[in-house]
This record gives C-alpha cells, structure tokens and sequence, in this order.
C-alpha cells in the first residue's frame, strides 16, 4: 500500500502535543504508513503542500497567522484529526484569555512591541472553527490515542468513545460527605485511598471524561479536567461543569439533588473562584455557550479588576527577570 | 403512559459504590437498594418515574435506562454531538 501523506501543523501551543505527535510516528506500523511532508517542528519543508492524507493539528488559535494556517491545512487535508486538549477544548493556552492582550503583552515586553503579530480578540479552539474527523484530547495528549486514531484513519481500528468519566478509572473510594466545607490548596494531608471530593477537596473526575486512566488522582494530585468535560456536562444544554459537579457533591452530602446543588454551587464559587473549573476549556465554545457556564465570568475577571492585571505584570517581570 | 418499566442497567465495572443514586431517586418507594456486597441493585424499576436523576448524581455514568422517554436536551447547535462521536 501506499503511504499516506501527513502533516502537523502547531499553531499557538507549548511544543508538548509536538514531543508526543514525534512519539506516536515513532511506532513500527504508523512509520510504514505514513510519511511526512510537513511539520516544522522535525522536517525541513517549509509549505504545506495543497493536497495531504492526514493533517495532525495541535495548539489554538491565537493570532492571524493561526487563523490562515487553519484554513489552509483544513482545505488540503482529507482528514484532521486535532490533538491535544488545546485544540480541542482550548485547554491551557485557552486560559491567554484570562489576561487583556495588551497587560500580556505588556507584562513581557514592557511597552506592547510594534509590528509583532496579530493577535485575535479571543482565543479559539480549532475543534470550534472547522469539522474535524478525531480529536484528541488530554494535555499532553496520550501517545496510545494519537497512535490509535491514525490507526483509524488507516481504517485498521474504529474508535468508540465512551460515556463515563475519571472516576471510573480512578482507585479512590468515595466516602458521604459530611459537611459542605471545601479546602483550597494541593491536597497535602489527604488520606490516599479516600475520594478527594468526601475530604473536601476540589477534585474535577466526576465531570471530566474518562480514558485517562486517572493517572492524577493516584499520584496524590486532584483531576484538573484535562480531557474535557463529560458527555453529561458537554452534550446537555442545561449542564455546566460546576453546577454538574455540585450536584454529584450535594448528594454526597445528603443534599437534595435540585436545591442542594444551587447552595454547593455557590460555596464552590465562593471557594475557588470561577476559574478553578475552566482550567482546559476556558475558550471552549461548547462550554461558552451555555447558558449555566461561568467560562465567560471566569474570563472578564481580569477586565473588571484592573488592578489584578497590573499585579501580574509586576510579578510576571519579577519571574523573567530571575 | 408507559406500559413497561423501563430497563435499568447499573455498569459495575464502572460503579463507585458512592450509593448516590439510591439517596436521590426519586420514586416513592426507591427504585435502588444497597446490596450486601455494598453495590446498589436495581430492585423495584416498576417504580421509577424516568425522572434521570440518578444519572445527573452518579460520578462515572455508570447508570443506563432503556426503554425509556427520551428526556434529555441536547445542545441543538449540534457542535458538541458531532464532536463526541470520534473523541478518543
Ligand atoms: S494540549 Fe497541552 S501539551 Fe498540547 S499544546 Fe496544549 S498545553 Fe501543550
Ligand atoms: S472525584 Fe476525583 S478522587 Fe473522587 S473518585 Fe472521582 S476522580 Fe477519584
Ligand atoms: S486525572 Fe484529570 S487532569 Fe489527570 S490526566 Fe486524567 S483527566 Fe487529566
Ligand atoms: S451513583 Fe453511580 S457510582 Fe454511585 S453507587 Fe450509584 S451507580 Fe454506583
Ligand atoms: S430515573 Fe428517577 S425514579 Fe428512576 S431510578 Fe432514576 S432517580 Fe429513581
């Protein structure tokens, strides 16, 4: 047969998606399949032909530029598949929303530089701008994912998603709730093997989708919610991450399911602020777009408190000039 | 009206043993009881009134129901229904 041809396209991302992309091509039988025509991250051809099998996409879009070689890439490949939780969910570069773009700029050149990129009002997620055959999700995305869904692509395998979440996969028990009191902070003191949720702790498992293999929660880490929301959480136009979560958290604690969530949503407001739950899908249209969704709240923090941004510009030039 | 009680399908591999669904249900008489192996085991689904709240308190979506009205409300722009037939 054959080689299909592939290109990986990185738009505005942390070169992670990238060290995993290499690692998954490294595998005997999607060496064999495919070849590489374009990716500046490890060949040397600088376009991207017009014409392409496979294109492989990781990052969001952040800039104009980004924009174009969206566009571009989609227009020539036969099928994308987006990797990581950035471009599928907005993920960590997601949270660039968070600050004004101008207090960014400012906090690491000083005075905002002139003729430097174009950079767009908001970040974007790819999955949110063009149809895309596979996404990939999870940050950094897991090596036996990609390797799988280009094994579909070869149409060697075909890829059933699962409805579940974190929890499933995760050792932890879960203990009732007694009280509705939540702790800040990495969960230090925590008993190993009891749920982080009954000890207070903010954990994300139950609202994040499975197939991680919870690899957080059983290092002593909560779930940040890298995979992106649950179906329950990303399908129903009524759901949201924390009103999903505290509704699982109000029964726990013998809370009724309706009214008891409404008080456990606010505490978890309270608690941890609106941007604690949008860690990966801050610029996430999916979750932007729901009505119950703080995701737009958690963004205009910054522009309602100015002096939160000056605040970072300071510490920000403190870091880069250590 | 249903005729037939819906079909109620608890996916141990996935259960957490958390027994929120028992605590929510809302039937009268509670669709779910606490087995002695301390999973919950579906024992009266002539009484469930298709209400889906235990989907919405179980952390791993362990729960199915068929043969059930279809209550859920989807997202009609269709972004995320199409996106999460091929996530991996
Ligand atoms: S998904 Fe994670 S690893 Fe990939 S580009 Fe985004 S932040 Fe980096
Ligand atoms: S909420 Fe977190 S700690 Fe608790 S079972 Fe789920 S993944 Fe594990
Ligand atoms: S446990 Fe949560 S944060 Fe950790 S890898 Fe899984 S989804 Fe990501
Ligand atoms: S709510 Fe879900 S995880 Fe908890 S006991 Fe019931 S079926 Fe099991
Ligand atoms: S659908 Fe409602 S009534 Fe039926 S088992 Fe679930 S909680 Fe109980």
């Amino acid at each position: 047969m054959a080689k299909l041809t592939l290109a990986a396209v990185t738009l505005t991302a942390c070169g992670g998606c990238d060290v995993q992309i290499m690692r998954a091509l490294l595998h005997p039988d999607i060496m064999e399949s495919f070849e590489i025509v374009y990716w500046p991250f490890a060949v040397e051809e600088t376009r991207l032909p017009e014409k392409v099998d496979v294109a492989l996409v990781n990052g969001v879009v952040r800039t104009e530029e980004d924009l174009e070689k969206l566009r571009e890439v989609r227009k020539a490949a036969r099928r994308l598949i987006v990797v990581g939780s950035c471009a599928g969910f907005s993920g960590i570069a997601g949270q660039a929303d968070y600050w004004p773009t101008d207090a960014s700029l400012r906090a690491v050149y000083g005075k905002p530089p002139e003729n430097t990129v174009k950079v767009l009002r908001r970040v974007f997620s790819p999955a949110d701008l063009v149809p895309v055959d596979y996404i990939v999700s999870r940050c950094p995305p897991l090596v036996p994912s990609i390797v799988s869904a280009l094994r579909a692509v070869l149409g060697k395998t075909s890829i059933e998603t699962v409805e579940s979440t974190v929890c499933s996969q995760c050792p932890r028990r879960i203990k009732e709730i007694k009280e509705i009191h939540f702790k800040k902070g990495m969960p230090r003191d925590a008993d190993p093997e009891t749920c982080f949720l009954s000890q207070g702790y903010l954990c994300m498992g139950s609202v994040t989708l499975v197939g991680c293999g919870a690899p957080c929660t059983r290092f002593g880490l909560p779930c940040f919610g890298c995979s992106g929301p649950s179906h329950e959480v990303a399908l129903r136009r009524d759901s949201d991450i924390v009103i999903a979560l505290a509704r699982k958290i109000a029964v726990l604690a013998g809370l009724d399911p309706v009214e008891g969530a409404e008080t456990v949503k606010k505490k978890l407001l309270e608690t941890y602020g609106p941007r604690r739950f949008y860690v990966f899908t801050m610029g996430s249209e999916v979750i932007r777009t729901k009505p119950n969704a703080y995701a737009v709240e958690a963004a205009a923090e910054t522009r309602l408190n100015p002096e939160l941004c000056e605040k970072m510009i300071e510490t920000r030039k403190k870091y880069l000039r250590r | 009206m249903p005729v037939k009680p819906p079909t109620i399908i608890i996916d141990y591999d996935r259960c957490k043993k958390c027994l929120n669904c028992i605590r929510a249900c809302t039937a009268f008489e509670g669709v779910y009881e606490k087995g002695e192996d301390g999973y919950p085991k579906v024992v009266r689904p002539e009484y469930c009134v298709e209400c889906l709240i235990c989907h919405l308190v179980c952390p791993s979506n362990a729960i199915t129901h068929k043969n059930y009205r279809e209550t859920l409300v989807l997202d009609l722009s269709g972004l995320p229904i199409e996106r999460y037939k091929h996530i991996v």
